[in-house]
């Protein structure tokens, strides 16, 4: 033990180690020590101030108690907070057109799609008029038409002409 | 004593008069001279002291009995006085004039040393510690708060509030042997 542990425990009070005590019974340095700081306390003791409000502080001290409002506690505040936020996602997806382009025609994909670099898809959520991520779903499922027109060769009919017939 | 705490706080939550009027004169003399010794300003403190019970209502409800009211109380307190030491940056070893005049008339002996230059010297030297190390000393000697209490109000650990108070002590003699020196 060295001595500041044993003349911490020795003045802090209470149950005190047998190592603290054998320590500063045996260190010269350590018991001056200690009773240099046991005085200091006791000086310091008596030299508290006593504390003299004016008359009119009670009074004035009272009657601010009397106007104070609980305030919500924190979790109150980050339950606000959280339904706060809700209700502002909630109110700008409500805000967002859901669809994309109004028609397209066949063969041409929106430009999120087509004009991607390398071919792959490219989306950007905050885009104006996009709608988010659902909604970029929906422009796409519309560019591809269900039936296609007419004027498309390439369209292969597998029973147009008997082929499966057998 | 559990219960009438739990009285006690109901009757202030409600504003009742005569609990307020207890809490202010049970605490208003201890709160008000633990801020004093803080901030080393009496006018300070006092704005403190009022400020300190108006949270302390404000907070009431949310008060769930971890710590004492009175710890709860002195919690505030501190975190006022620092709050104001370090926002204001107030040197308080630089106007001692402002320490509040001690009692007059027959004083106990406590008191007659308390209004000496030898105490006032102390005080002074007292103001110059940390905040945290100033705050467990007038806690400790003054304010007679147990270690335990102590931490409770710093939120700190109480082996942590031990050792606080001994440097702060040893700080102290340091500052006044060089003091003393010619």
């Amino acid at each position: 033990m060295n001595h500041e542990d044993a003349l911490i425990r020795a003045l802090a009070g209470g149950p005190v180690s047998l190592q603290a005590l054998e320590h500063i019974e045996s260190c010269a340095n350590c018991r001056a020590e200690l009773q240099a700081l046991r005085d200091l306390e006791s000086d310091l003791a008596a030299a508290a101030p006593v504390w003299n409000p004016p008359a009119l502080h009670e009074g004035r001290t009272l009657s601010a108690m009397s106007r104070t409002r609980s305030l919500p506690g924190r979790r109150w505040l980050a339950l606000a907070a959280s339904l706060l936020l809700l209700l502002g996602l909630a109110a700008a997806w409500r805000e967002v057109p859901r669809q994309g382009p109004a028609s397209l025609p066949y063969g041409s994909a929106p430009a999120y799609v087509s004009e991607s670099a390398g071919g792959g898809f490219w989306f950007d959520p905050w885009e104006e008029g996009t709608g988010g991520l659902l909604s970029a779903a929906s422009v796409l499922a519309e560019a591809i038409p269900e039936t296609p027109p007419d004027d498309v060769d390439l369209y292969l009919d597998p029973y147009a002409n008997g082929e499966w017939d057998g | 004593m559990v219960k009438e705490t739990q009285e006690w706080l109901e009757l202030l939550k409600t504003r009742d008069p005569d609990a307020l009027r207890t809490l202010y004169r049970e605490h208003a003399p201890s709160l008000g001279r633990y801020l004093t010794g803080m901030v080393r300003d009496g006018g300070t403190a006092e704005d403190l002291v009022q400020d300190a019970f108006v949270r302390f209502l404000e907070h009431l409800e949310t008060y769930r009995g971890e710590a004492s009211p009175k710890s709860y109380l002195y919690r505030i307190a501190t975190n006022l006085a620092i709050n104001h030491l370090e926002s204001a940056r107030v040197r308080y070893e630089t106007h001692p004039e402002t320490l509040p005049e001690p009692r007059s008339g027959n004083s106990p002996p406590e008191d007659r040393f308390a209004r000496s230059q030898e105490a006032e010297g102390l005080r002074a030297h007292l103001a110059a510690l940390p905040p945290q190390q100033r705050s467990v000393v007038i806690l400790k000697t003054w304010e007679e708060c147990t270690f335990r209490e102590i931490a409770a109000i710093l939120d700190i650990a109480e082996g942590t509030a031990k050792a606080h108070y001994f440097f702060a002590l040893k700080n102290l003699r340091k500052r006044l042997e060089a003091d003393r020196e010619p």
